[in-house]
């Protein structure tokens, strides 16, 4: 096993920067999610690090290899792809030994690694079955045993989970978290779900048109979001932000007229200052209450036990998002007061960057 | 109850021969085709083969006369099919992995990513497919020339003595070779190219990562992939070069010395040269089932080997 080292990772695709600069440290044995939305790099920095991709500035140092010029298979990673990538003529033992059975490994060994592997995995029943009788869940298993055959010292994960439904998404990312407490092998694992990457990670990095929006663990990312792209980009329903400016008596001032109380991180702020006010749905609170505003509920969507309110204040405005528990006794239509509690809120500035949070 | 589902079941008959007729009336058009322009000149020409239609039978029908297996006993005596059959096996021997090798070589150049200007290459390495026969049988001869032709010069530093390509018995049938795989691997090369097309790049990424060389990549990902394109194309390129007749007719007339004679040069020769029409629709009939018994053993061979 071994850390990751990134710097100042570049990539372009003809006139295209797809990677600015990216620069990652994974600690040995940290599971690493990289999130970011379609097209952000993501899946290129991934490749970049299995070496399928070659950058075009930065450099890969793995354990304390530089890799970055080394072929794939010499890097001590082992990749597991969207599509599974297994080899369709062979079998599932088959597809496993294939890389040890490249490097020439003894027979014993290769079937010593296999059959550890499919123990691991509960696929011992599969092995002798071709890739086309597997399901979508059981193929995403050979796909992890093949990597774990290979004893590799990073895993690399290229949104592994896509192609699964809800269901099998579920307990898969269950196997993953345990697998990995199991093996304790390094890993990076790229996806665009942030589901995935809130309960699978132990940092996450979210990445944004090739280079970093912030790094931290899922509980940092979540309470702390360094701008409001991570803040929006965390959680769902995601963060209300809610344009404001600073009014004379420190309060800030909605477009619609009203007024909400700042947290005392404001009170440094002329009044004048325009600012960005972000609020999660499960922290506005609904009830009477002295600093609270009236609302119209426009739209619920009921989840079963939870369900989202989506308030509007002035006809046109854009609904604020509201979670909380479903007692059925509210309905569209109704009026209510919702409070944004000050300690709840998160400032950003005019470029979009957190000016402090004080709620954790 | 049991009326009621006879009635049913009766309701789905009836759609069931609805569904057949409508089956029969759409694809009827294309079965006229087929029956017109192939099964029945098939079976006419099976009836010629036992008949003695020559140049007085086109004069007069009364002439025709029915002779059983005449012509096949005599076509099996005769030296100079044997010489075109063997001639054509040679061709079909040397000449279907040659091309086969050569469309697939072809195809994955025009295919890997890191070859600049792919849509020229292709369009370059698919022209002489397209490009006239004649016309480029006469380049050729030129290429082939023995003392100004740009092939031997090309040999020449190699210390190969010039070679009298079209002239020396031992040099045509190679020499017609490379003419009939430089015009034709083009066909071939298309087909390869769609089917590595939907090869997933992954699964080459995933042996990469296994440490899989160029080689045993080609091997293990690439060509099981694609197994049922190879089946196809050895199929085509087996019955191609087995009526193989255009290129050694403008080439070399089947010399010197009948090296480059083959079954459907000799078939030619027999119908329209000689106007043996019932001896020449003979050999076309051996040659359909040389042609059907060679394609189903490649079926059993790609069958066994689980490529379809």
């Amino acid at each position: 096993m071994a850390g990751l080292s990134i710097r100042d990772a570049r990539k372009s695709f003809g006139a295209t920067e797809v990677l600015k600069g990216v620069s990652i440290d994974v600690a040995d044995g940290e599971f690493t999610v990289i999130v970011g939305p379609s097209g952000c790099g993501k899946s290129t920095l991934l490749r970049a690090v299995a070496g399928l991709e070659e950058l075009t500035g930065g450099s890969i140092v793995i354990g304390d290899r530089d890799v970055t010029s080394l072929p794939p298979s010499e890097r001590g990673i082992a990749m597991v792809f969207q599509s599974y990538a297994l080899y369709p003529h062979l079998t599932v033992r088959e597809n496993m030994a294939f890389g040890l059975k490249i490097a020439k490994a003894a027979k014993a060994e290769i079937d010593d690694a296999v059959q550890r592997a499919a123990e691991i995995l509960n696929i011992e029943a599969l092995l002798d079955r071709k890739p086309a009788a597997l399901s979508g869940g059981q193929r995403q298993r050979v796909a992890i045993g093949r990597a774990i055959v290979r004893q590799p010292q990073i895993f690399l994960f290229d949104e592994p989970l896509s192609n699964l439904d809800a269901d099998l998404r579920v307990r898969m990312r269950y196997e993953f978290a345990s697998l990995h407490r199991q093996l304790g092998t390094t890993t990076l694992y790229v996806t665009h779900d942030q589901v995935e990457a809130m309960t699978l990670a132990d940092r996450i990095i979210v990445l944004r048109d090739g280079r970093i929006e912030q790094v931290g663990t899922p509980r940092e990312l979540y309470a702390r979001p360094a701008n409001i792209f991570v803040a929006q980009f965390l959680g769902t329903p995601r963060m209300n932000i809610l344009p404001a400016t600073i009014a004379a008596d420190g309060r800030a001032a909605l477009e619609d007229g009203r007024s909400i109380a700042l947290p005392p991180l404001a009170a440094a702020l002329t009044a004048g200052t325009p600012l960005s006010i972000g609020i999660r749905p499960e922290d506005i609170a609904i009830g009477d209450a002295p600093d609270a505003l009236p609302f119209t509920i426009r739209f619920i969507e009921r989840l079963g036990g939870l369900a989202t309110l989506h308030l509007g204040g002035r006809e046109g405005d854009e609904p604020i998002a509201c979670q909380l528990r479903d007692d059925g006794s509210l309905d569209e239509g109704d009026e209510v007061f919702a409070s944004l509690p000050p300690a709840r809120l998160h400032l950003f500035g005019a470029d979009g960057q957190a000016l402090g949070t004080v709620g954790e | 109850m049991s009326a009621q589902r006879r009635t049913s079941e009766s309701a789905i008959a009836a759609g069931r021969a609805s569904e057949a007729r409508a089956g029969w009336a759409m694809s009827s058009p294309a079965l006229a085709a087929i029956i017109l322009f192939f099964v029945l000149p098939a079976i006419a020409s099976l009836a010629l083969s036992f008949t003695d239609f020559d140049i007085y039978a086109l004069a007069d029908i009364g002439n025709l006369r029915f002779v059983g297996f005449e012509n096949y006993e005599r076509l099996l005596g005769n030296p100079l099919f044997w010489k075109a059959v063997t001639n054509t096996l040679l061709f079909v021997g040397f000449g279907v992995p040659f091309i086969v090798a050569l469309s697939l070589f072809a195809a994955m150049l025009v295919n890997s990513r890191w070859l600049k200007w792919r849509p020229v290459w292709r369009v370059a390495l698919f022209a002489p497919y397209v490009t006239t026969l004649v016309a480029t049988a006469v380049v050729w001869r030129y290429l082939l020339h023995t003392r100004y032709g740009l092939v031997n010069y090309l040999l020449s530093p190699f210390g190969i003595a010039p070679i009298d390509w079209l002239g020396d018995p031992h040099a045509s049938l190679p020499a017609i070779l490379i003419f009939v795989g430089w015009k034709t691997f083009g066909y071939n090369m298309i087909i390869f190219l769609a089917a590595l097309q939907t090869v997933p790049r992954e699964l080459d990424e995933a042996a990469r990562i296994d440490g899989a060389g160029w080689f045993t990549r080609l091997r293990h990902v690439t060509l099981p992939a694609i197994a049922p394109t190879v089946l196809l194309v050895s199929v085509l390129t087996v019955a191609g070069m087995f009526q193989l007749f255009a290129e050694p007719y403008v080439m070399t007339q089947g010399g010197p010395a009948q090296s480059t004679v083959t079954i459907l040069y000799f078939m030619y020769e027999e119908g329209f040269k000689w106007w043996n029409l019932g001896s020449g629709a003979a050999v076309a009939f051996l040659l359909f089932l040389c042609i059907l018994a060679v394609t189903l053993v490649q079926l059993r061979l790609a069958r066994r080997s689980g490529a379809i």
